[in-house]
């Protein structure tokens, strides 16, 4: 951890994110070991550089909002209890989970039968999928849980957190003044004659469109 | 990508169309001079992406020039090329011969074997040119086959691993600090694609009986449009990534093309689906 990240880059704290883009650049190619080889004060430099960039970029997490990659290390550990009459699989996947055990959460949820699995199933199933970057799958699943218990906080929270880069990108849009194109306004002019060829060749892959 | 990952020219400036179109001029220039004039049937514009991220990341030396063209006699065009100009070509050819290898196994499509003939040596050349990418996609594009042959039913398996696919693309360095970052961004941008595919595709699919990764979720009722939510997360995942790359030029070209152009395709398919009557 740098005290003031900024200050290494030679910046205010607080200084935009182009300012920190610009500056991060040109000491990183002043300091780059192509351009220094065999010298360590340089190289020293480089690191710093490219940590106080880093802690910019991505601020140390809070146990509230922690980062994803690993979503669900930091409060998932307060909040769980067992509930009454639960599956000993649920139970167990609880622990998988807690230990951070993704996959073997997941083998273990998977012998309950379909019509025993409940809100706290799903959420479990959620959060393992998640962590094991099946990102699709983990929101059908936190969605189903929150909608058989709508008033349960961990639900709603894990839903948030499975949200929150999408929810960052539509902030972003609308910073952005971005709304979303439409094709039949934003064709460039592709060379015609090679368009014939490319819709041949489009199938049930993601295929070679043309608008 | 695939005729996705495009800019959204209703919102670009003046500079900025200019320098998209000549960056895609400069590919197909490549794309002619490198691998013969074939390559060129198979030029997309996603990979103008490609050439303009790993630019700005390494902002390499470019050469630029004005010339008329055969598809353009009339008018001259601007073009610029980098290095990546010669990958993206690479890639390109590549891509377009093990798709169109794809296409002729699964449907014995004679056209699509004539293209595979004609691409062949010169995808070799990519091949050659570029062995660490070119064997990841040959990995992932084989697993993909597999995948949906056999319809799996977990959504995520098919576009994992065309993200791993589109991971390895963006990765030109693979020592260079930014490598993981780019690997990261590729993939949830290649999940974001393949499922973008997917819902425009669901209706059609569903009518022929083809494989869907929405399928196995979807409900019987449920249309592509449902899915912007799903979408809007992997496409959140992938810029996030983005935006901590160290990227000042074409900066605003490439979020025109992230924040807006990628959903050009997905917004006109379901702007244009008739509404259904409320039950």
């Amino acid at each position: 951890m740098i005290d003031d990240p900024y200050r290494v880059l030679g910046l205010k704290p607080g200084a935009s994110d182009e300012e920190v883009r610009k500056a991060y650049r040109a000491l990183a190619k002043k300091y780059h070991p192509d351009m220094n080889p065999g010298d360590a004060h340089a190289a020293e430099m480089m690191n710093q550089i490219n940590a106080a960039y880093d802690q910019i970029k991505n601020p140390p997490q809070t146990t509230t909002r922690p980062d994803y990659g690993d979503p669900f290390a930091g409060w998932y550990r307060q909040q769980q209890t067992s509930q009454d009459g639960e599956p000993d699989a649920v139970r167990a996947a609880r622990s998988w989970v807690r230990a951070q055990e993704f996959a073997e959460a997941l083998r273990t949820l998977e012998t309950v039968p379909e019509h025993q699995r409940t809100a706290e199933w799903y959420y479990l199933a959620a959060i393992s999928n998640t962590n094991l970057g099946n990102r699709v799958l983990g929101y059908e699943q936190i969605n189903r849980a929150c909608a058989m218990d709508p008033d349960n906080g961990a639900y709603r929270m894990a839903k948030e957190q499975i949200e929150s880069n999408g929810s960052a990108y539509h902030r972003a849009q609308q910073d952005f003044h971005f709304n979303g194109a439409d094709a039949s306004k934003v064709c460039f002019s592709a060379c015609i004659a090679y368009n014939v060829f490319n819709c041949l060749c489009r199938t049930g892959l993601p295929g070679f469109y043309w608008c | 990508m695939f005729g996705y990952v495009t800019a959204d020219a209703s919102r670009l400036t003046r500079e900025q169309a200019a320098r998209y179109q000549s960056c895609y001029c400069g590919l197909c220039r490549t794309l002619r001079r490198e691998y013969g004039p074939a390559a060129r049937f198979f030029l997309t514009y996603d990979m103008t992406f490609l050439i303009l991220l790993l630019s700005s990341l390494y902002e390499p030396d470019e050469s630029a020039g004005r010339e008329r063209c055969l598809a353009h006699p009339a008018k001259p065009h601007d073009w610029w090329e980098s290095s990546f100009t010669s990958y993206a070509a690479a890639m390109n050819t590549a891509l377009a011969w093990y798709k169109c290898l794809d296409d002729w196994h699964d449907d014995r499509n004679l056209l699509r074997r004539a293209d595979a003939a004609l691409l062949g040596s010169q995808a070799e050349k990519a091949r050659n040119a570029y062995p660490r990418v070119c064997g990841v996609i040959e990995r992932s594009l084989a697993a993909l086959g597999e995948i949906e042959r056999s319809a799996s039913p977990a959504p995520d398996e098919g576009a994992n691993a065309f993200g791993n696919l589109m991971g390895e693309l963006f990765v030109y360095y693979p020592d260079d600090r930014w490598a993981d970052t780019l690997r990261r961004f590729g993939f949830s941008l290649g999940k974001f694609v393949y499922f973008l595919d997917a819902a425009c595709d669901l209706e059609s699919d569903r009518q022929r009986g083809r494989y869907n990764p929405f399928a196995a979720i979807a409900p019987e009722k449920a249309r592509g449009e449902d899915f912007a939510g799903h979408l809007t997360l992997l496409i959140g995942d992938a810029v996030r990534e983005f935006e901590t790359l160290p990227l000042l030029q074409d900066l605003e070209l490439l979020r025109n093309i992230l924040y807006s152009g990628v959903w050009a395709k997905y917004n006109f398919t379901f702007r244009q689906a008739p509404k259904e009557a409320n039950p």
